[in-house]
């Protein structure tokens, strides 16, 4: 049992809310409730899954809601769409996705090879993307008028739309590459101990800018995502992308320090998050206060989830 | 002088350096902007920006981040706002004391329940936004009139801002603590290595507790400047300060990986940040692109201020 | 015989500081070669010039006669050089398959892709080698110090697949953290790849020097200073060669007239650690110096911790001059009066990236200074340089980065953070001559007896067992956690080794 709360403390925490949550409210244990959570978890997994292995290396990746918004926007004028007039079809999404990773690469070089700490550098990212995203925006709002993009948000099989499944998808391929791949095991390595990689002879820059690559290009499938949801190009899509996301990845247990957490755990930490946003409506609670609880528990779920881990000697920061 | 001490100079004083740079070029595009008087209004309106850019640079130096500040300093001028009428200037008092503790409280968490600084100032901001909200129904707060705590600070003396001579005691007064103090040598050799430091006998849940009383203080002390000029306060009113007062803090040179930097620099640092602001504003760049210049101004500011000879891995 | 590997003129500058002074050095085929010199000497610089790790400013390197540049560890790998770290370079959230393979060429993985049944083969071949019966996937979290140890040896020892021609095999300083057994079993192994491997081997014990080598090469200051065949040496002889005076070590063993005091200063009765250590009881008296030893794992250093505040469970008593001693952390411990030199240098010992001086002072500075917690640098300073003229610290100066010490160089910064104070009652040290060269050692003896005799309570976890019944008034023999054996009277008379080693296993 002890070892159970030691391995799997952040899935208890999750259980517990939805326990919790299904007894003082009707509506949150019903499937229609269930899949709302999952259709408002779905692209903030994504998002998850790119910024887990940017912080297993122990970076940081400041630039999701930029890079999402503005993928957001080249989507948006360069499919039809209400504004413009260019429509590359499907081509838009291999091309904003090839955005997303050069994004996501220039940070990593940046930092590479500048050799500035990557929360700045991708501070700087967030505001040259989202200044970007301005600069491409039309004189009027775009819809889309690509249905085949639309229809993801819109067509549902089995009550959950096409961003589910596509979702689920993606955490399959993570996983898998988090496990088997050299670059997976590489990025945990990092994590823990990059001088004795450096001095092995790995080639931790390449798993650095791949990490970041990787991450931007995860930011740009939400930012296509988004578009789908809300059916227009918005500068401002992808605001409110980064904080559920970075907390969501260290509720899961994926520690900033690096070297430790994982695929899995980040997406539990996010299912958290979203249950108790949700949960939290269900049962009444004022909106207002809505953020207050949030933290607190934001708080008590990490504090309650590593409290095993207590040690004297241990580096917290 | 030699090539090498010539760049030494430049590696140490990178930060001040930038800013002569910055002013330079600033004042050539638009001279206007050397007249005292453009200088004073923009040093008072940053006063709170530079506060909590002074503040800030403690945790940082411990390798931690309070990300809370923004939010701290937003429920505390909403906070001395309510509390105005029936306290007058002792509002101002209680609320920055009041956050003080609150922040204590925060970085003595940190080590007791061994959560990262980023997740409790991340749960804090929560909290502190929540209950701004709350105390506010989301509505704007109007201050007390004729309040002198207030009025002194959103005037001048000798024609310069009172607010900011008050930031640059308290930036004098830090800068100190950190070089003459025990407690300073503990900050600094505790972004160096936390764990030997502990093991020498240092109280790190102190000095942890210390560094977020005193970002939490003086992001309060930013909130109370705020209602000092605007005499209104809302439970969002500092929210966009975070990121610039992180940006700052960089700019200055201090390490987010700890153990390097200062609050003078910090200060330098938010200087540069702002200046670069109105230059990018007065480049007569279109609107849109003026995020895109900014950006990159500022990375590339980074880069030439950070002592990276100090600086060990970079992550 | 050919030479398998040579350096010829090799320097290598760090700053101002010459670590490698025009250093030649020849390798033969099969032979060991026994690398000695004082801490700071240039050892580790030549490994790692050896090993790819540092290029030389000036000087060329023949493998196998012909020139060659090693501009990584993967360059030297393939050329058949591997080196085993003075420190500990295993990546623990990765399986010991993965680390056995980490530093050579990829051809486990396809694309990128693990091929795990072959990694899996491979290592358990590997790990054959050094009869270590483990599963190549356990993490190496999940091992022991020793495990790791030898894992380390198996990683450089995968070269002889790898590599068609000659090895060089570079061990620096690798039974600084083994036991006896342990050793013995490195030696074997070392034996064993001989006839298709050259061996250079650092290590501070002459003993050792002498069993393994063939050859002995020593460094002095940068330089090399003698060369000579095994037959042509004597310990004294190479003490003299590399420290430059005659060997004071043999003083060392003049019984200390130690005046120990009445009253205890240290008692403990009946503490346990789960998992660690069992119903221990001992008393440490001020002027005394207490020996703890016991194989690793016996939890020796445990006690220490414990004492110190670092333990988080644990229960019993412990006195502290007759009364309670309630610390519960290390700051705690401090205020009594209570130091501690870990035995983890990098992590716990050392305050990384800052300067000498900074460690030193970071624990009694402010009882140098102006009160109100306010320090005064100048007078530190003084006494600072003090203490590195006193104990022979090798540095440029006291504003030197830390990290860029050698490692007996360091070690003795640690220390002398300690004696910096004024209030120290009971100092004790974990492994306190880990690394340090005989002169050091010695040096460190010199201090840690005239310490006692000024009534401070010392209490010890030797790196041998010669050390500890070199320094001790009594000695505790330490086995599965549990007191195993307490000899009083050490320095009148002398227990025999045999009689600690039975006691220790
Ligand atoms: N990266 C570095 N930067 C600056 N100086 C260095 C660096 N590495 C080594 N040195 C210096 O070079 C000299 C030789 O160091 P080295 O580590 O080779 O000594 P060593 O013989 O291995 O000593 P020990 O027995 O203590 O391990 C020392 O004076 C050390 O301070
Ligand atoms: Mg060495």
């Amino acid at each position: 049992m002890s070892n159970l709360i030691k391995s799997q403390g952040p899935l208890l925490a999750l259980t517990g809310l939805v326990v919790i949550f299904s007894v003082f409210s009707e509506s949150f244990a019903s499937m229609a409730n269930f899949a709302a959570v999952l259709e408002a978890a779905a692209i903030p997994a994504i998002v998850a899954i790119g910024l887990t292995y940017v912080l297993m290396q122990a970076s940081i990746d400041l630039s999701v809601e930029g890079v999402a918004s503005l993928a957001n926007i080249i989507l948006s004028i360069t499919v039809a769409n209400s504004v413009t007039t260019t429509d590359i079809g499907l081509w838009a999404i291999p091309l904003v996705l090839c955005a997303g990773l050069l994004v996501g690469a220039t940070s990593a070089a940046v930092s590479i090879y500048v050799r500035m700490p990557s929360l700045i550098v991708t501070l700087g990212m967030w505001l040259t993307t989202v200044g970007m995203a301005a600069l491409l925006f039309p004189d009027r709002l775009p819809q889309l008028l690509e249905t085949r993009i639309t229809q993801l948000a819109i067509d549902k099989q089995f009550g959950l739309s096409w961003i589910v499944y596509l979702t689920l998808a993606l955490i399959l391929v993570a996983l898998w590459v988090e496990k088997y791949t050299r670059f997976g095991r590489m990025s945990r390595a990092i994590g823990e101990n990059e001088p004795v990689l450096i001095m092995s002879g790995i080639k931790v820059n390449r798993h650095k800018i791949a990490a970041f690559a990787l991450a931007g290009g995860c930011y740009a499938l939400a930012g296509i995502l988004l578009g789908a949801r809300i059916g227009v190009g918005n500068t401002q899509s992808g605001v409110g992308l980064l904080f559920p996301a970075i907390a969501a990845c260290v509720l899961g247990g994926t520690l900033l320090s690096g070297g430790q957490g994982g695929i899995r755990q980040s997406m539990i930490g996010v299912l958290i998050l979203v249950s108790l946003r949700n949960g939290l409506i269900q049962i009444g609670v004022d909106p207002l206060l809505q953020s207050a609880l949030e933290g607190a528990v934001i708080i008590i779920a990490v504090a309650g989830s590593t409290w095993h881990l207590r040690r004297k000697v241990r580096v917290i920061k | 002088m030699t090539k090498d001490t010539i760049l030494m100079f430049l590696r140490r004083n990178g930060a001040l350096v930038v800013l002569a740079i910055i002013l330079t070029a600033v004042s050539t595009a638009a001279p206007g902007i050397l007249r005292w008087r453009a200088i004073n209004s923009l040093l008072q309106d940053n006063a709170p920006l530079l506060i909590m850019i002074v503040g800030a640079t403690l945790p940082i130096l411990l390798g931690c981040l309070d990300l809370s500040i923004a939010a701290m300093a937003s429920l505390a001028a909403v906070m001395a706002a309510m509390l105005s009428p029936a306290l007058g200037s002792a509002s101002a008092y209680v609320v920055v004391a009041g956050a003080a503790m609150i922040g204590g409280l925060q970085g003595w968490m940190i080590g007791r329940l061994q959560v990262p600084s980023f997740v409790i100032s991340l749960g804090a901001l929560g909290i502190f936004k929540g209950i701004g909200m709350y105390l506010t129904a989301a509505d704007m707060v109007g201050i007390a009139p004729g309040i002198s705590v207030y009025e002194t600070l959103g005037s001048r003396s000798f024609g310069i801002s009172n607010a900011f001579i008050l930031v640059l005691i308290v930036a004098w007064l830090f800068t100190l603590m950190l070089k003459l103090s025990n407690l300073g040598r503990n900050i600094y050799a505790f972004g160096a290595n936390e764990i030997a430091v502990y093991i020498s006998g240092v109280r790190r849940d102190m000095v942890r507790a210390f560094a977020f009383a005193a970002s939490s203080g003086c992001a309060a002390l930013g909130g109370v400047m705020m209602i000092s000029q605007t005499m209104f306060a809302s439970a969002t009113v500092a929210n966009s300060l975070l990121l610039p007062a992180l940006v700052g803090v960089v700019v200055g040179g201090t390490a987010i990986s700890g153990g390097v930097g200062g609050v003078l620099s910090s200060l330098i640092g938010g200087l540069i940040a702002i200046l670069i602001r109105v230059g990018v504003t007065i480049s007569g760049l279109p609107p849109e692109s003026q995020d895109v210049a900014f950006g990159i101004t500022i990375l590339i500011a980074v880069a030439l201020t950070t002592d990276r000879a100090k600086i060990g891995l970079v992550k | 015989m050919t030479t398998a590997f040579s350096l010829e003129g090799i320097t290598k500058r760090f700053g101002e500081v010459t670590a490698l002074d025009n250093v030649s050095l020849t390798l033969n085929e099969g032979e060991v070669l026994g690398l000695i010199g004082q801490n700071g000497s240039g050892k580790s610089t030549i490994m790692k010039v050896m090993a790819g790790l540092h290029r030389p400013d000036t000087g060329i390197i023949r493998v196998g006669g012909k020139v060659v540049q090693l501009r990584s560890p993967l360059e030297a790998a393939q050329a058949g050089i591997g080196l085993v770290h003075q420190e500990q370079s295993l990546i623990t959230s990765l399986t010991v398959a993965e680390n056995l393979f980490l530093d050579k060429p990829a051809t486990s993985t396809r694309l990128g892709v693990y091929r795990w049944a072959k990694l899996r083969d491979r290592a358990k071949h590997q790990l054959e080698k050094v009869e270590l019966d483990i599963d190549p996937f356990t993490s190496v979290s999940e091992l022991s110090f020793g495990q790791r140890q030898m894992v380390e040896l198996a990683k450089v020892l995968s070269l002889e697949e790898l590599v068609h021609g000659h090895l060089v095999i570079l061990f620096d300083e690798p039974t600084a953290v083994l036991n006896p057994p342990e050793i013995q079993s490195l030696f074997s192994q070392i034996r064993r790849i001989k006839h298709r491997s050259s061996v250079v081997f650092v290590s501070h014990r002459m003993d050792e020097i002498l069993d393994i080598s063939d050859r002995v090469y020593v460094m002095s200051d940068g330089r090399n200073v003698a060369d000579r065949d095994k037959e042509n040496v004597n310990v004294d002889e190479l003490y003299e060669l590399m420290v430059g005076k005659q060997r004071v070590n043999r003083e060392d063993r003049k019984p200390r007239n130690a005046q120990i005091g009445a009253e205890p200063a240290l008692t403990l009765k009946n503490v346990t650690v789960p998992g660690e250590i069992e119903g221990i009881s001992l008393t440490l008296a001020p002027g005394e110096i207490l020996g703890l030893i016991g194989v690793q794992g016996s939890g020796a250093e445990t006690i220490l911790r414990t004492v110190f505040g670092l333990s988080d469970r644990w229960s019993g008593e412990i006195d502290y001059f007759g009364m309670p001693l309630n610390v519960d952390s290390p700051p705690q411990a401090v205020d009594k009066g209570i130091g501690y030199l870990p035995a983890e240098r990098k992590t716990e010992g050392m305050i990384r990236n800052t300067t000498v001086s900074e460690n030193v002072a970071i624990t009694y500075g402010w009882q140098h200074g102006h009160g109100a917690g306010l320090i005064s640098r100048a007078r530190e300073r003084g006494l600072i340089h003090n203490w590195v003229t006193k104990l022979g610290i090798k540095t440029p100066s006291i504003g030197q980065r830390i990290d860029t010490l050698s490692g007996g160089n360091q070690q003795k910064v640690v220390l002398s953070k300690w004696l910096f104070g004024k209030t120290l009652k009971v100092l004790m040290l974990d492994h306190p001559t880990r690394g340090l060269d005989p002169g050091a050692r010695s040096d460190l003896f010199g201090v840690i007896r005239e310490l006692a005799d000024q009534g401070l309570a010392i209490l010890l976890v030797g790196d041998t067992l010669d050390e500890v019944l070199t320094l001790s008034d009594a000695i505790i023999v330490m086995k599965d956690g549990r007191v195993s054996a307490r000899i009083e009277g050490v320095q009148a008379t002398p227990p025999s080794e045999e009689e600690l080693v039975k006691a220790m296993v």
